[in-house]
């Protein structure tokens, strides 16, 4: 209940921010002009210049009066413009279609909550034109930081298309590589992803010291089992034919052997940590096991089958935003190391 | 959370394989690095747009990521080839698997072979994974269309495609 009453309140905005879009299209210059003096500027002023221009949404009101003025010029746009929303109604288009296709929906009111839902998912691209807007009569307003972040990210979406290519930001971060240039869009987030990792690294650490396996249980179990000479344990099917065989019989060879007992991941580990070349069969096998488990155990084993054999190797070459953030991916791969050496004692 | 454990950190590696294999021919074999590194990536795209996502929550005092929240963090940022698509197969799934969840469930429990490892993010608080989210990505042939564009790209697709109806039906009890 509460929340279709939060709904009904933002669709109550709708409305007005459409009429604001259609006065916005008439001042295209102004908004250019934006652009070049945005271009020529560099990182440090660029927030500051932006800063001054930021206006409250609070101020829409008071933005109507002007738009009165304007009104006989806007009836054939509103015209022309409503023909062609219609047929974008069911269709999320981009640009300038997007932002006319609110404008039946508000005048209409319905109450199906489809349509509800398709408003709302459409109220932060309207967010754009309402910024672009304030910004064409540049009254200087101060106005809480966070939003104003958020106003400026929609607002340099909108500019897109306007500029040849995108806009590459420096990192502030230091980086072994020097400065890295990412798409603007994505710097704050990629700055929180760095942080988020590095936490994570650290509850890494304390979680795995505590326990170098998955499954209490299974640990317990694993310990009662009787063992062999070289810590193998014993009355498996495969110990009588020892690890001589080789090709797809090592692979059936380890599948069965997998299944058949109880302790899945203490005899996974155990007989990775001895031979490597087994590790590499067992990945080649995995389409033809099913379950979650056993792709939950394969998961670990893959990693520390990375660990192990790509200690020494070059930095591979990842996707963009993960190559910035090379530097946290080497802790948890000494963390592995250092668990594995810990399971040798088990 | 308390303790992100290190299963919880990466995709099964088992389940990124399968969607791999699926653009490549029967004989096409994947190395070792390949699996590992498209892991990591598919992980990283992931925690990067649900973190996105999890903030507007936050701003707006919401629990639950829905899919309106990862369509818009896909849009702000940057990847609009993406949510285009993704927002035509939400609506399309929604007209015509839209109320029966219970229904699916139990028709989806029926192959066992699709299922996926249960698991939480470490970060935020997106719906769970489940077999017929998986399955449901099956249906949509302009997400087809859309996977046959390269490996990487509609790996990470493939997935977000599959978070989406979960969140649909995660919003049955409010």
């Amino acid at each position: 209940m509460l929340l279709l009453l939060l709904q009904f309140l933002q669709l109550s905005f709708i409305l007005p921010m459409a009429m604001q879009t259609v006065y916005l299209k008439k001042h295209e210059g102004n908004a250019h002009n934006f652009v070049g003096t945005l271009s020529s500027a560099a990182s440090a002023p660029w927030w500051s210049a932006f800063g001054s221009q930021s206006v409250h949404q609070g101020e829409s009101c008071g933005q109507m009066k002007p738009f009165a003025l304007e009104l006989p010029n806007c009836i054939d746009q509103l015209a022309a413009t409503k023909l062609s929303a219609r047929g974008a109604e069911q269709v999320l288009g981009e640009g300038h279609t997007t932002q006319f296709t609110i404008f039946p929906d508000g005048c209409k009111m319905s109450d199906d909550a489809q349509k509800l839902q398709t408003t709302i998912s459409l109220q932060s691209s309207l967010t754009d034109p309402h910024s672009r807007f304030e910004i064409g009569f540049s009254q200087p307003m101060l106005c809480a930081k966070y939003p104003y972040t958020d106003q400026f990210y929609g607002l340099f979406s909108a500019y897109a298309p306007q500029i040849s290519g995108r806009i590459m930001l420096p990192l502030n971060m230091s980086s072994d590589d020097g400065p890295i240039y990412v798409n603007a869009k994505q710097y704050h987030g990629i700055i929180r992803r760095r942080q988020s990792r590095a936490k994570a690294v650290l509850d890494h650490k304390l979680t795995k010291r505590c326990k170098p396996y998955m499954h209490e249980s299974r640990h317990l179990h694993a310990m009662r089992r009787p063992r062999g000479s070289g810590g193998r344990f014993l009355n498996t099917r495969s110990s009588i034919n020892g690890n001589g065989k080789l090709g797809n019989e090592v692979h059936k060879t380890v599948g069965e052997q997998l299944q058949s007992s109880d302790s899945q991941s203490s005899e996974f580990l155990q007989s990775e940590v001895g031979t490597l070349n087994s590790s590499k069969e067992t990945n080649g096998s995995s389409p033809n096991i099913s379950g979650s488990e056993v792709t939950s155990m394969y998961s670990r084993g893959g990693l520390d089958s990375f660990s192990l054999n790509h200690l020494g190797s070059a930095v591979h070459s990842f996707a963009n935003m993960i190559d910035g953030g090379r530097g946290m991916i080497i802790p948890p791969k000494w963390v592995a190391a250092a668990g594995n050496c810990y399971n040798l004692k088990v | 959370m308390a303790g992100v454990r290190e299963q919880d950190q990466y995709m099964p590696i088992a389940n990124v394989i399968r969607i791999m294999r699926r653009i490549l021919p029967a004989h096409a074999k994947i190395s070792d690095d390949a699996k590992e590194t498209i892991q990591e990536c598919v992980s990283e795209y992931i925690s990067f747009i649900t973190a996105e996502a999890n903030e507007r929550c936050q701003r707006e005092q919401r629990k639950t990521v829905t899919a309106e929240d990862v369509l818009w963090a896909m849009e702000k940022l940057g990847f609009d080839n993406y949510a285009h698509p993704l927002s035509l197969y939400l609506h399309r799934y929604r007209k015509t698997e839209g109320e029966p969840a219970s229904a699916r469930r139990a028709s989806a429990s029926a192959s066992p072979s699709m299922q996926m490892h249960p698991r939480t993010h470490p970060h935020s608080h997106p719906p769970n994974y489940s077999h017929h989210g998986f399955g449901m990505f099956d249906f949509d042939p302009s997400s087809q269309g859309f996977y046959r564009d390269d490996a990487s790209s509609s790996g990470s697709g493939g997935f977000v495609a599959s978070f989406d109806p979960y969140a649909n039906i995660k919003r049955d009890p409010l």
